[in-house]
Parts: structure tokens; C-alpha cells; sequence
């Protein structure tokens, strides 16, 4: 069944406006200038690159080739493994990684809270209100600069440098999101939850069948927000993954790897931002929309 | 690709529930559960205390712990590579120091990071607040703006660092040399115009990232509020001063003070910037990460630990200052102060 | 049912990717049927081609032989890498229980601290041992010069061997030079190769260097004639601007001579320095006053008034103040590798569009490192260059000075070869077996043809398969005097580290900064469109350095 045509209500825009999108149209050509020249410049060899940077020349693959090529100056990220031995990830190996890194971490990023909302919102007990108030506090309390600590606590907990470490290291509930989740569920009538227990349904029934479908739309939003920051971050593989390096730490140590030609480094950066892309083009509304907090729009 | 993903959410949630009612089939009768307000009392207590767990567990580790830890941390001095240590206060003196001393690298850092913060929220704000305006009022082409706007801020900075960093050194010149036929320096490489390109590339892309925002709060205004402004005959501007900008005051402050929390220690792209061709601005997240990834042994983390405190004490007073001030500025404040009564 | 697949499908998806991808893939996967041999090495210009070929003929000589109970033939297992094979990384994880490396090749060791740690294995009996096992009636030992072992000779043992021999130079494109006739005659006019070529700075008729610039004024007259006719004069890469800094210490060092050079590390004796307060930078040369002094550990700093120092700082200034001279989007930006700038020097020569370059500042392992830009540019090795390269002998700073034997730094890396001490009894025979077989004359051959890079030790190679550029850095270093950068004072042994040939440039020409070598960076600064400073505050500012930060930190020593 076809989706009915939203009836778009025309809105007129005063003659001001339309100086302002004049610099909006300026601004957005500027801003996509970079990514425009790392797509054209990923095609070109480095020769025609080298004779004109912004240019035009015939189309060739050779550099997304050599990024595949792990003899000579491929795409790569060299480890040593724990019993001494050198080994290299090569671009599958670092997508796996990273998608291991971003998946399970937005996973976690977006359970907790979640969980953690339900269950502050719908049993009201006084460590419920207890637990808000601390996520409130905690967000408006600035802790910066702990970034060693965490390091030396994660060795201690035995989880530094592994995968499912990590996805427990952003296993918290301190945010906005806990907040919003909340506000949603508080925001549910409880006819469907008294319904539910009449017909026998456990707590955990109801929790997965009944309450996360009604807030499947914020959970979803959250885990892709979240995959997409993930997936683009370096800083947390820098710290804390240094055996299992992502696309993006990759990415950055090959920016300024000796033998790696503009080029190159130009088809590595259209790799790195393609599933972000993928995902932004299959959910743009989400990504650009705004999230409902229960009926207070945030 | 909604429904699909609904399918497989509800796919997994029958499974569960197939399981669990098949295993209290297979209880005796006697031990199936019966219910009653004490049984679903404790049920209820049970499964609040057994979803908590992990959640808690983590932040009273990876919160609560390492917050303790560094506060310890900064205390110690590692004597060997075994990590046998002295308690000391130098780590305390050699940072304050260094932050208070004549052009020391700790110094010259935190005055980037301040100047930084300033300029890409004073400078930032007043652009995106307008561009949000635009997209509030849902003007031409808002939509195909917003999505082109929204794209740098999915993109990793690894990425658009290293772009930026080809066109300002081998792009710009060129260009440059086109135009005019004079040999043109690149904007990295000219020590006069490196440290104004790496400040303005941070203006111009972190008024992309804000829109959001304010877009949001903008849209959480009463639509009849508008429209009564409209009929008082308020022109736009009139109606972005005086009806916009008071309602989202609450957002508005609540960003910038969010914002203050990470005004001393942000990095700005300048690791990016350090890797993708050396050059940078010190910075404080800067003077953070090359530390931290140069210290394969952990003997500085100390004196880490004892900047980020002093850090955040200093974020703290700045922090509760700011919200401070801006209640007091806050031109709804009678109307907020009722609301919470 | 659809629900099912839909589910099956992603799943399986990434089950397929996660097997396929999961986990690194290990360089190389150990043999257990053999004996393990693991060799560290520090890769970049010299590479690791010539490692993997005296690899392949050693595991094929030793193929049939046991070292081990149960095995039978040896393994060898590179790993290379540029942070912890380098010496001051290494040297604090070497004799850790779990570093798998036992022999390594590599540089940026201070040989003497590694000795004073007993890190490295006593290779004295293996060296005098002749190596009848390779065919050879000669010991590594008969192959070293006497000055050599000298240095090397640390309370009667060696620890370490030299790796490989070179410096920091500058490269020319010898076609180039022919096609414009870039040489200078005897009366220091441009002439062609053909012509009545001048003596060099070496001040004699008929050997390799005639009709190179005698003089820095000579260089730079040159560098102006190369503008002129549409050819970028000089290049080096800006991501690598030390390489700048390590050309101007070489340079002082070939204007101080052997005796002041090795002054510089016994602290014991009398150079000529250039009088406080002086020195007057205002001219194209430094002019200054001098006196000797004599030199102790108490007074060591003033050896920052080198006249050689002065000298290369003001080379320095003219070079760099000079936007003429070099491609400031190349040499000046932080995105150019040196891979970017080997390809411009290599590459530009076949474009019709990009300005060719005479003049490249490299090490005299560019050519092995280059290897992507000859493949790039003529799609094949550096043999298939339609190029012919050379080795630029030093100009002279002042015309007194033309006719004065080079002086070249050996070894300006600190590279060296060695076993670690801590080697399993087991794998001693075998590790030191290795080093021998690497240190045959075959061998030692094989090295140079792959390289480019000669070895400090007396052995032939066949001159028709070096390439031009080869042969004539050879040559220069056959017609120099060579200096070990290395002493054996309490001091040196201390703080070698701070000995290292770049960081004699050291300056703390602006006080906010703190002390830098990167003269590039520092002569290029500008405010308001101007040089912001000058080779004189580079000058003085390292007497400052000396005196003020690292004389302070040697009192305890200092006797």
C-alpha cells in the first residue's frame, strides 16, 4: 500500500529570508567543497593530481586497488599480537572492527538509558527519583580530563584493549538520553500495562513487548545517532583499543604514513564515510527531526 | 525500512516470550506462580533490582571508581616501570605551575582552548540561531539546507581534517595563482595565516553542527504564539527578538553552559591536524591526547590526573557562574520561577 | 516465515563478514617444523628487501640443517617498525622477558648507553672468528678499519657493528645539470659538462665533484641561475623539515674538520671559536673575530661559537629568506612526505606541466626509498630512471676554506647492528651465525645493489649494478675523512642522546618557545609580511640552549 502524499503547506519567504538563503546556499556549497574533492580526487592518479589539484581527469581505480594492496602502501593498521607475533588488519578487518566498536557501543549506549528510564519511570520508588536526580546533577557537574584514570581502571578491570570492554565502558545511563526515555515512558498509560498483567505478562513481557515497541522510535533514533559517532570516532580506539583498531584511528595513522600519496589517503577517507552516509540516506528524518520527550518537544 | 526493523524487534520479543512461557508450562502446578499484590510486590522488586544491576554496576565502576582514582592518581609519583609509587604533592605544583607561569605549553593551551570556546560559541551562535530560524519558518529549500548542513556533523573529523588540509596547502595556492598569476602560499603553510585558518575552520564548522539544536527548541515553541504576533503585525525580525529567542532562552542557556563543560578541555581537530600534516594550534584536549598516546607506559599519568582536577574545579566554578548569570538574565525569569513552583 | 529469513539473512551476513575479517592476520605464520629466529628492524629508507634477501638465501643454505631437537631448518621472522625498534624506545624494553626480537638492525642507538646497560651481546670471538663457514678466510674484524674499532671498542669489547654508512646530503639531477649546463668553470661562470669545468670544493682538477658550486656564494649564484631557467633550485619535504637541520649540523661538521669534530664529544681540547660579541650576520657570509679555546667539560657549552655552526645557520638564512631558492608549498607544508617530494624531484622531470627540480635534500638511502615514485613515474625501478642522479659534494663556506679534505659523518642515524644480551642460550650459535652470514662480502654486496647504501667495511662491489647516484655518493665518502658520531666520557655516556647530530642546531632563539632545531620553521616565521628572525638570533639563542638548559642539567657530572 503507497504511502498518502503529505499535503505540503506552502510557505511564503519574505524578500529578507531570501537573503539569508543566498549566504544558507553559499555556505552549504562550502561546506560540501571538502568531500567533493576527496570523492573526484579518489578517482584521479596522483600525477594528474599532482598537475592540477582541482581538476577533472579520466576515472581510475587504482588507488582504491592499492588501499586493498596490504604489500605496499595499502590501507592497514599493524598490531602485535599477545604472544609477541606482528600482525596487520587490513580494510575487512578494520570494517569488522569497527563495526563490532559501533554497534555494540550505540547498542549500549542506547539500552541503558533506556533501561534505566523504565525503570525509574514506571516503579516509583524513592531510589527511582534518587536516580534521576543524579542523572541531572551528573550532567550538569563537569568531570573533565579523566581520561587516564579510566584507562588504568579498565586495565585493572581486565577489560582494556578488548572489544566487549568497550561496549561496557559506554554501558551508562549519565545523559540526555535517560532523560527523554523517562519523559516517555512516564508519558505511557498504564491501561496497557494493567491490561497486560491481567492476561499473566511478567515484567519483562511487558517491558519487551509492550513498552519498548512504543518507544521504538526514540531507541532508534538514539542507536543511530549513536552508530554514527561511533563509527567516526578515533579518540576512544587511541585510548583504549589499540589491538583492535577501527576505520577511523586507521584512517588517522594513515594520513601520515610515509608512501601514501593524496590519493590514496582521499579513497581511504570515501570508504570511511560510506556507511555513515548509507545510514543518513535511509534515515534522514531521524537524523534531522526532533525527538518527542513524551509530549515536550526537545 | 521502519517495518523492517519493527519485524525484527517483535520477531525477537515472541522468541523471548515462546521461551519463557514454555518453561513455566513445564513448572509443576504447585510452583507456578500465583498472583497476589505481595507477589507481584516482590516480582516487581525483583526485576527492578536485577535490571539495575548492570547499569549501576558500570557507573559505580566507571564513574564513582575512576573519579576516585584520579583523584588518587594525581597524588602519586611512579617511581619504576612496575608502577611503585610515592605519594606527592608535585603533580599539583608542577601543573599549577606550569598554567601559571610566563608562556608555558600548559598555558598557552588553555588560552587556546578559552579563545577557541569563544569564538566558536559568541561567533557561532548568533549564525545558527538565524539559520534555525530559517528552518523554523520552514522557508525555501529548508529542507534540502538542513539535510546538506546536517552532513559534516556524521562525518568523521579524521575526514574532513584531512580534505581541508589538501585544499588549504595544494588547493588554495593554485586557485590563488590562477587568479591572480602570483605564486601563492598555502593557508597552512604561511605562519601568518596558519593559526586564523585552523580557528576559522573551526568556526565554519561548528556553526553546521548547532542548527540542530536551536532547531529543536525553536519547534517546541506554541504555534499560536506565533500566529498572535503575526496578527499584532510583528515583522520577522521583530518576531525572532522578542517572541523566538525569549522562549528558547531555557535551551539556549542550558547549551551554552553544556558547552562551558568542555570549553577548557576541547580539542578542536588539532590531533587531527597534528597527523594530517603537523600543523596545529595547542590546545588543551590537544596537550590531553599527545600526552596520553606518547606514554606507552603510564609514568605521566599523574600529572594528567592532577591537570584534569584542576581543570574541573576550574569548569565547576565556571560552569555554576555561567547558569548563574544567565538565570538572572533570563527575560521569562517570573514566568520560569511559577512554573517551578 | 519471512520474519525468519530476513533475520537469517543479517545474520548471516555478518557471521561471513566477522569470519572472513575477524582478527589480524598475522605477516608471518610460524613454521613449527623449523627453528624460529626473530629479527627487529627500523624499516624506512633503508628498508627491509635486502633483510628478506639474505632471509631467503640463509634459510636456504641452513634448509637440511637442525638447530633444534625435532626440527629441522631455520625461520626467520622480521618485524619492522619506525617507534619501538627505534634505539631510545628500545633500549627500554629490550631486555624485557617478553621482547620476542633477538637480533636487530636499526638506528637511533647510542651505542654507549646500550653497552652501559649490558643490553647487547659481547661480539668480540664472533667478530675475530674468520667466516670459513661462508667461504671466506677473512674476519668481520679484518674487514673494519682501525679507527673503526677504536670506536667501536668499549674495555676491550665490541658490542655492536656498524649497520650501514651515510648521511644527509644533497641529491642533484646530473641530466638536468647537462641539459642547462649548471657547472661552474674555472672562472666561476656557468658552463656546460663539456666545459673547462672548475675544481670543486675540493680544490682539485679531475675528480668526481668538478664544476660544483666551490662556495656557498657559488651554491647560491647557482640556485638563482636554476630559477631562472624555469627549474625549482631546491626541494625537501615539508613534513620532514629536520632533514634541513641534519644537511646544516653535516655542513658544520665538514667546515669544523676531524679534530674540532671530535672535540665536540671528548670535551677535551683547543678550538677555534668565534669571540663573544663579534660575530656580524649582516653580510651574505658571517664575518667574526675569532681565539682558541680550551675546552673542558666545565666550559664544554661554548662550543655553540663554532665558526662551522655560524656558518650553516647563515647558509640556513639565505636559503630559506629566499622564496626563490625552494617551492614554499612543498617544502614548508606538513602534508608533503617525503614519498610527495621524492615524486615531485622524481616525477616532475616527465610532466610538461609541473617545473622540474635540480636539487633534492635527502639521505643517501633516497634512491631505495623512492622506489614508488620511479614506479610511478616510469613504471619500473630505479634502473629505469631516464634520469641520472648524483651526490652533491658540500660547498665550502668561505673560499679559504676550498681545498680542505671533507669531512663526512659516518653513520649520522646511529645505526647498528647487534644481538640483544639476553638471548636464550639456544639461539646464541644461531643468531650470531646470522650476523656473520650478513656480514659476508656477498652479502654485504647484495646490501649495496639493494640499497644504495654502502657498508663501513672493506668488501667489493660490482660497480655495473650500482645506479650513478651510488656511485658517485661512494666516491665522495671514499675521498672524506669519516667521523664517528660517538665519545666515551661520563658526559657523552650520560646524555647521549643529546648528541645527536641535529641537535647541535639546537636554539633557543625565542624564549616563549623553548628550544627547537627546526631552523626551516623558525627563519620562515613572519609578522606583518617580514622575517621575524634572523640567523643571528638562531646563533645566539644556542648558546642560550647550551649554557642555560643543558649545562645546567650536566653539573652533576661535570668535574
Amino acid at each position: 500500500m503507497s504511502k498518502p502524499k503529505k499535503h505540503l503547506q506552502k510557505v511564503k519567504t519574505p524578500i529578507g529570508a531570501w537573503v539569508i538563503f543566498l549566504f544558507l546556499a553559499v555556505y552549504a556549497i562550502a561546506l560540501m567543497i571538502p568531500y567533493l574533492f576527496a570523492l573526484v580526487t579518489s578517482f584521479r592518479s596522483i600525477n594528474d593530481f599532482r598537475e592540477q589539484v582541482f581538476g577533472w581527469s579520466t576515472p581510475t581505480l587504482d588507488n582504491y586497488q592499492t588501499l586493498f594492496d596490504t604489500s605496499g602502501s595499502g590501507f592497514k593498521y599493524t598490531v602485535i599480537t599477545s604472544d609477541g607475533a606482528e600482525a596487520y588488519y587490513d580494510f575487512i578487518g578494520l570494517m569488522v572492527n569497527s563495526f563490532l566498536f559501533a554497534i555494540g557501543c550505540a547498542a549500549a549506549n542506547t539500552i541503558c538509558p533506556c533501561i534505566v528510564g523504565y525503570c525509574t519511570a514506571r516503579f516509583p520508588y524513592k531510589f527511582s527519583n534518587f536516580l534521576i536526580s543524579l542523572v541531572y546533577v551528573l550532567m550538569a557537574l563537569p568531570i573533565v580530563g579523566s581520561t587516564v584514570s579510566e584507562i588504568q581502571m579498565t586495565q585493572t578491570l581486565g577489560i582494556y584493549d578488548t572489544i566487549p570492554g568497550m561496549w561496557f565502558l559506554k554501558f551508562s545511563f549519565l545523559g540526555m538520553y535517560t532523560l527523554i526515555y523517562n519523559a516517555s515512558f512516564k508519558s505511557i498509560p498504564n491501561d496497557y500495562v494493567e491490561a497486560a498483567y491481567m492476561d499473566g505478562a511478567g515484567n519483562m513481557s511487558i517491558f519487551v513487548r509492550i513498552m519498548l515497541p512504543l518507544v521504538s522510535n526514540t531507541m532508534l533514533i538514539a542507536f543511530i545517532l549513536s552508530f554514527v559517532s561511533f563509527w567516526s570516532d578515533y579518540s576512544t580506539p587511541l585510548y583504549f583499543l589499540r589491538s583492535y583498531p577501527t576505520l577511523a584511528l586507521a584512517l588517522l595513522n594513515y594520513t601520515e604514513t610515509v608512501g601514501t600519496y593524496a590519493t590514496d589517503q582521499m579513497a581511504a577517507c570515501i570508504l570511511l564515510c560510506i556507511p555513515s552516509l548509507v545510514l543518513f540516506a535511509c534515515f534522514t528524518e531521524k537524523f534531522t527531526g526532533n525527538l518527542q520527550m513524551g509530549g515536550i518537544k526537545g | 525500512m521502519k517495518t523492517f526493523f519493527r519485524r525484527i524487534g517483535r520477531a525477537v520479543g515472541d522468541f523471548f516470550y515462546d521461551i519463557s512461557c514454555t518453561l513455566s508450562r513445564l513448572k509443576p502446578p504447585s510452583k507456578r506462580p500465583v498472583s497476589g499484590m505481595k507477589t507481584k510486590k516482590r516480582k516487581d522488586m525483583i526485576f527492578y533490582v536485577c535490571m539495575l544491576a548492570l547499569p549501576l554496576l558500570q557507573f559505580g565502576l566507571m564513574w564513582v571508581g575512576v573519579n576516585f582514582n584520579s583523584i588518587l592518581l594525581s597524588f602519586k609519583e611512579y617511581v619504576d616501570a612496575d608502577r611503585n609509587f610515592v605519594w606527592t604533592l608535585k603533580n599539583f605544583a608542577d601543573v599549577f605551575q606550569n598554567l601559571f607561569g610566563e608562556d608555558t605549553v600548559l598555558l598557552v593551551s588553555l588560552k587556546n582552548s578559552v579563545l577557541l570556546y569563544l569564538l566558536t560559541t559568541f561567533v557561532t551562535m548568533p549564525t545558527s540561531l538565524i539559520i534555525s530560524f530559517y528552518f523554523y519558518k520552514k522557508f525555501a529549500f529548508s529542507r534540502a539546507l538542513k539535510i546538506i548542513l546536517f552532513i559534516p556533523s556524521i562525518i568523521s573529523s579524521v575526514v574532513t581534517v584531512t580534505c581541508f588540509y589538501f585544499i588549504a596547502d595544494r588547493g588554495y595556492p593554485q586557485i590563488m595563482e590562477m587568479l591572480t598569476g602570483v605564486a601563492t602560499e598555502g593557508l597552512l603553510v604561511n605562519s601568518e595565516t596558519r593559526t586564523p585558518t585552523l580557528i576559522l575552520y573551526n568556526i565554519f564548522y561548528s556553526m553546521a553542527g548547532n542548527f540542530l539544536f536551536y532547531s529543536s527548541a525553536m519547534s517546541g515553541i506554541d504555534n499560536s504564539v506565533s500566529e498572535a504576533a503575526q496578527i499584532d503585525g510583528a515583522n520577522l525580525v521583530q518576531e525572532f527578538f522578542r517572541i523566538t529567542l525569549p522562549n528558547i532562552y531555557p535551551m539556549l542557556s542550558t547549551f551554552l553552559v553544556a558547552g562551558l563543560a568542555g570549553a577548557l578541555i576541547g580539542d578542536y581537530g588539532m590531533y587531527a591536524f597534528s597527523k594530517a600534516g603537523g600543523s596545529a594550534i595547542d590546545t588543551m584536549g590537544y596537550y590531553f591526547t599527545r600526552g596520553i598516546t606518547l606514554d606507552t607506559t603510564g609514568q605521566t599519568y599523574p600529572h594528567f590526573a592532577a591537570l584534569g582536577l584542576v581543570l574541573s574545579a576550574m569548569t565547576c566554578v565556571l560552569v555554576f557562574s555561567a547558569r548563574a548569570i544567565l538565570n538572572r538574565l533570563d527575560p521569562f525569569r517570573d514566568q520560569h520561577k511559577e512554573v517551578k513552583a | 516465515m519471512k520474519k525468519l529469513l530476513a533475520f537469517a539473512l543479517v545474520a548471516a551476513m555478518l557471521t561471513a563478514m566477522m569470519l572472513t575479517g575477524c582478527g589480524p592476520k598475522l605477516a608471518q605464520s610460524v613454521d613449527a617444523n623449523k627453528t624460529q629466529l626473530y629479527i627487529g628492524t627500523y624499516g624506512g629508507g633503508v628498508g627491509t628487501e635486502w633483510l628478506e634477501k639474505a632471509i631467503a638465501d640463509f634459510e636456504a643454505k641452513y634448509a637440511d640443517t637442525s638447530f633444534e631437537e625435532g626440527k629441522k631448518g631455520v625461520q626467520i621472522m622480521i618485524r619492522t617498525n619506525k617507534t619501538d625498534m627505534e634505539g631510545e624506545t628500545l633500549k627500554d624494553v629490550i631486555g624485557l622477558a617478553d621482547t620476542k626480537e633477538e637480533i636487530y638492525f636499526t638506528e637511533g642507538v647510542f651505542y654507549q648507553t646500550y653497552v652501559s646497560r649490558g643490553l647487547t651481546l659481547d661480539l668480540t670471538d664472533y667478530i675475530n672468528a674468520d667466516l670459513t663457514e661462508f667461504g671466506e678466510s677473512e674476519s668481520i674484524a679484518d674487514k673494519m678499519s682501525d679507527e673503526l674499532k677504536a670506536a667501536m671498542t668499549v674495555n676491550g669489547k665490541i658490542y655492536a657493528l656498524p649497520f650501514w654508512q651515510g648521511c644527509y646530503g644533497m641529491v642533484y639531477n646530473a641530466t638536468l645539470f647537462d641539459e642547462n649546463g649548471w657547472y661552474f668553470d674555472k672562472n666561476g661562470n656557468f658552463t656546460d659538462a663539456a666545459g673547462n669545468l672548475g675544481t670543486g670544493p675540493d680544490g682539485q682538477s679531475g675528480t668526481a665533484d668538478d664544476g660544483q658550486p666551490r662556495t656557498y656564494d657559488e651554491f647560491f649564484k647557482l640556485l638563482a641561475e636554476i630559477r631562472k631557467d624555469g627549474c625549482v633550485p631546491l626541494s625537501f619535504a615539508g613534513a620532514s623539515q629536520d632533514y634541513l637541520t641534519w644537511l646544516l649540523a653535516e655542513m658544520a661538521v665538514d667546515y669544523m674538520g676531524v679534530d674540532a669534530f671530535k672535540t665536540n664529544y671528548s670535551l677535551d681540547g683547543t678550538v677555534e671559536l668565534i669571540k663573544a660579541g663579534t660575530a656580524d650576520f649582516t653580510g651574505d657570509t658571517v664575518t667574526y673575530q675569532t681565539e682558541n679555546v680550551a675546552i673542558t667539560p666545565k666550559n664544554g657549552y661554548e662550543l655553540a661559537r663554532q665558526p662551522g655552526l655560524a656558518h650553516a645557520i647563515k647558509f640556513a638564512e639565505r636559503l630559506m629568506q629566499n622564496t626563490t631558492n625552494y617551492n614554499a608549498n612543498s617544502c614548508l607544508s606538513g602534508s608533503y612526505k617525503i614519498s610527495d617530494a621524492q615524486l615531485e624531484f622524481v616525477g616532475n622531470t616527465a610532466s610538461t606541466k609541473l617545473d622540474p627540480i635540480a636539487i633534492m635534500i635527502d639521505g643517501s638511502w633516497w634512491e631505495n626509498e623512492a622506489s614508488a615514485a620511479f614506479q610511478n613515474t616510469y613504471q619500473g625501478s630505479k634502473y629505469d630512471s631516464e634520469m641520472e642522479y648524483k651526490w652533491m659534494s658540500f660547498p665550502k663556506a668561505t673560499e679559504d676554506k676550498v681545498g680542505q679534505k671533507s669531512t663526512l659523518v659516518a653513520s649520522v642515524l646511529d645505526s647498528y647492528s647487534f644481538i640483544k644480551a639476553n638471548i636464550s642460550e639456544s639461539k646464541k650459535d644461531l643468531a650470531v651465525k646470522f650476523l656473520q652470514f650478513v656480514h659476508t662480502d656477498a652479502q654485504m654486496a647484495q646490501f649495496t645493489e639493494t640499497t644504495g647504501l654502502a657498508k663501513p667495511y672493506d668488501y667489493a662491489v660490482d660497480q655495473t649494478k650500482l645506479t650513478s647516484f651510488t656511485q658517485s655518493m661512494m666516491s665522495c665518502f671514499n675521498a672524506a675523512d669519516l667521523v664517528t658520531p660517538m665519545g666515551n666520557s661520563d658526559l657523552y655516556r650520560a646524555y647521549c642522546a643529546d648528541y645527536r647530530l641535529a641537535y647541535w642546531m639546537r636554539t633557543a632563539y625565542d624564549p616563549s618557545k623553548g628550544a627547537i632545531d627546526n631552523l626551516a620553521s623558525i627563519l620562515t616565521t613572519k609578522s606583518g609580511g617580514d622575517y621575524v628572525f634572523t640567523a643571528a638570533d638562531c646563533y645566539n639563542g644556542m648558546l642560550t640552549y647550551r649554557r642555560d638548559t643543558r649545562w645546567d642539567a650536566y653539573e652533576s657530572l661535570i668535574k
